[in-house]
């Protein structure tokens, strides 16, 4: 079994085992454990970046040049960002929403064929050393690096926009149980999901602004979809500099949203 | 040194002779001093709050029922009560195993009037302190109640019986700490000043809401709440004007109409910028039209549903009563072991053999404050057979 494909497998087998733990931690009743939520994040994380090293091995590059890795790296991104932002504004819970998120999309990755880079396998054999025949263009790495950590800021703010609306929905209907208790305040998932909107759009225009400067600009359908997704979300964060976005509106934006970068990875994978 | 405990508490006495029973911080040295020089009492406690009235002491192995009429009759006369109110006192007494479950379950908030209430370990840890530092305590109690916070904290962190709001004040500050996060940022509005109003209020203060409005039609009665509580009165023509500022409202003016309609948060929407608005309505009739709880960012709770999450509170603390006791029966035996480890090993005399040894409690609704013990009035004697009322009185051992 290659390497990379057990890197993988563990990898989402560790984010789903996290959502089943957070579920049966919920139960009981203390599903805001931080550790319980951290320790096998990180574990899982680790096999992530495990797959994306074997993979730029043998590459001799960034690892994004198949729609399957560009998924991974786009799920490395968020988990990154998580461990970023989750301890920033208290949202430990944000790795357990995020876990299953991640633990689909990886699966996906997994067992759907066909996305891996035409005429070649979904793992290939590893070389003992890398190909560094070609050269390395520094400026699309750049660019493609930001451009899908930018995605996973969105993707991560999915997640939050997701903690708003059902916190909502059981604070609205009187649906008081524990999940309420486990889930952050109104206000914060509010601020937390704007923020990382926020986020997200800084390092997909620094992206664009990279490929500005490259010999080769990317393709127009590829560039075509970056700035559609840079107009979406810039025109979320106008709205809600000039408060015509309220925060339940910006949650299900950024919920719904999310759908675009997702459904065009393919049109933005490859050089 | 064996461990005995008298007292009283919510179940076994009405609050008009509880009141009359307790001791005011200030007294207690004076008190824990009087008690340390009664014949035999080698080391005292005092417990006193609003709920409960408890003597816990040490004395030598069988002296314990002799000690125990001692320390009643000092109680009986340290408040000064005339015969007949004497009878009316119904004390319970518990001895070695009975007595530490009894502080270990009352430490927990299991003998609470609200199950699981944190309040009284923070209650008993300070009579411990008074008590030591009354120079009361010995290695008996020290080891006891040292050994009961233990129990306390083990209870509180490995059930959930502390978990959930239990009366509509509490609920209150949990949902807004649900919306708003800390509270200290959160500027709450009283329509209506009557006594539900002040004890929500006075929730949501003490979790830190600083900013408080208060308005009512007898501004009088408004500007009393509100210097009571450190706020602001507003007229009752006026609080329309403050509602885009508010976070929280709470209702309970005696209006026979809805007060707070959809256009006033309609209103407010700009200046509120998307902050939540929490809406406690407490009045019977309503003051606020349900319909506002359709609009974005509104949630609107009545008497009715606050009542609903707290009974649900209640349910769960309830449902974890079996786990805790049997946590508390294993700390129980485990200590006992220990001290006759202890005892064995330092050459001390055993302590009394455990249930059966004095008389015990059993409570005014007919369950027994510590399984298996009885009540007795205090003119009662200890000793075996029923006393004079028919309660049943155990034998010492």
């Amino acid at each position: 079994m290659p390497t990379d494909f057990v890197y993988l497998l563990g990898s989402t087998l560790v984010f789903a085992g996290v959502f089943i733990a957070g579920l049966r931690r919920l139960r009981r009743g203390d599903a805001e454990s931080r550790t319980g939520n951290m320790i096998p994040m990180a574990v899982a994380f680790g096999l992530q970046t495990a797959f994306l090293y074997v993979r730029g091995q043998y590459h001799g590059r960034c690892p994004i040049t198949s729609v399957l890795e560009v998924v991974l790296f786009l799920c490395w991104a968020m988990v990154l960002l998580y461990f970023l932002a989750g301890p920033a504004f208290h949202l430990s819970l944000l790795g357990w929403f995020t876990s299953p998120l991640v633990a689909v999309l990886q699966g996906l990755a997994l067992f759907l064929p066909g996305l891996a880079l035409p005429g070649m396998p979904a793992f290939p054999a590893v070389p003992e050393k890398p190909d560094m025949g070609g050269t390395v263009d520094a400026l699309l790495e750049t660019h493609a690096g930001l451009s899908l950590i930018a995605y996973g800021a969105f993707g991560l703010a999915a997640v939050a926009g997701a903690m708003f609306l059902l916190q909502d929905h059981l604070l609205k209907h009187h649906r008081i149980r524990r999940l309420v208790f486990a889930l952050p305040s109104i206000e914060l998932l509010g601020r937390a999901t704007g923020r990382i909107v926020l986020v997200g759009w800084l390092l997909l225009t620094a992206g664009l602004v990279v490929a500005l400067f490259m010999e080769r600009t990317p393709g127009g359908a590829k560039l075509g979809v970056s700035i559609a997704v840079w107009v979406m979300y810039g025109g979320m964060l106008l709205l809600l500099a000039v408060s015509r976005l309220r925060p339940r509106q910006l949650a299900r934006a950024a919920v719904f949203g999310f759908l675009l970068p997702v459904v065009t990875l393919w049109l933005v994978t490859g050089r | 040194m064996e461990v005995f405990a008298l007292g009283l508490n919510h179940k076994t006495t009405p609050l008009a002779l509880r009141e009359r029973l307790s001791f005011a911080e200030h007294d207690l040295p004076g008190a824990l001093a009087e008690l340390r020089e009664l014949p035999g009492v080698g080391e005292g406690l005092v417990l006193s709050t609003c709920n409960r009235v408890e003597i816990y002491a040490g004395a030598k192995p069988g002296e314990g029922p002799e000690l125990v009429s001692e320390v009643v009759d000092w109680l009986i006369d340290h408040f000064e009560f005339g015969p007949h109110e004497r009878d009316a006192i119904k004390l319970y007494r518990l001895q070695s195993e009975q007595a530490v479950r009894h502080l270990f379950r009352v430490v927990s908030g299991l003998d609470s009037m609200v199950l699981g209430e944190t309040e009284i370990f923070g209650q008993v840890k300070r009579a411990y302190q008074l008590a030591q530092e009354s120079g009361a305590t010995g290695t008996a109690l020290n080891r006891l109640f040292q050994r009961a916070f233990r129990v306390g904290k083990a209870i509180r962190s490995e059930s959930r019986i502390q978990h959930g709001a239990t009366s509509v004040g509490a609920v209150a500050v949990e949902l807004a700490a649900r919306m708003f996060g800390d509270l200290a940022r959160c500027r709450v509005m009283v329509l209506g000043a009557g006594e539900q109003s002040r004890i929500t209020a006075q929730s949501l203060v003490s979790r830190g809401a600083r900013q408080l409005f208060v308005s009512n039609r007898s501004f009088d009665k408004a500007e009393k709440l509100a210097a009571d509580m450190g706020g602001r009165a507003v007229r009752f023509d006026a609080w329309e004007q403050e509602i885009g500022n508010i976070d929280i409202v709470i209702s309970s003016t005696s209006a026979p109409h809805y007060v707070l309609h959809p256009w006033h948060v309609e209103r407010a929407a700009k200046q509120r910028r998307g902050r939540p608005l929490f809406l406690i309505d407490i009045a019977v009739p309503r003051d606020v039209d349900p319909a506002v709880n359709r609009m974005e960012g509104v949630y609107l709770y009545d008497l009715e549903s606050l009542e609903a999450v707290a009974a649900q509170g209640r349910r769960e603390r309830a449902a974890q009563m079996g786990h805790c006791e049997a946590m508390i029966e294993r700390m129980v035996h485990e200590y006992l072991t220990e001290e006759a480890e202890r005892a064995r090993r330092l050459g001390l005399p055993r302590q009394t053999d455990k249930a059966g040894s004095m008389t015990g409690p059993a409570s005014t609704d007919g369950k027994a404050t510590a399984p298996g013990a009885v009540l007795l009035p205090a003119a009662g004697t200890v000793g075996g057979g029923t006393d004079g009322r028919g309660n049943e009185v155990l034998n010492p051992s």
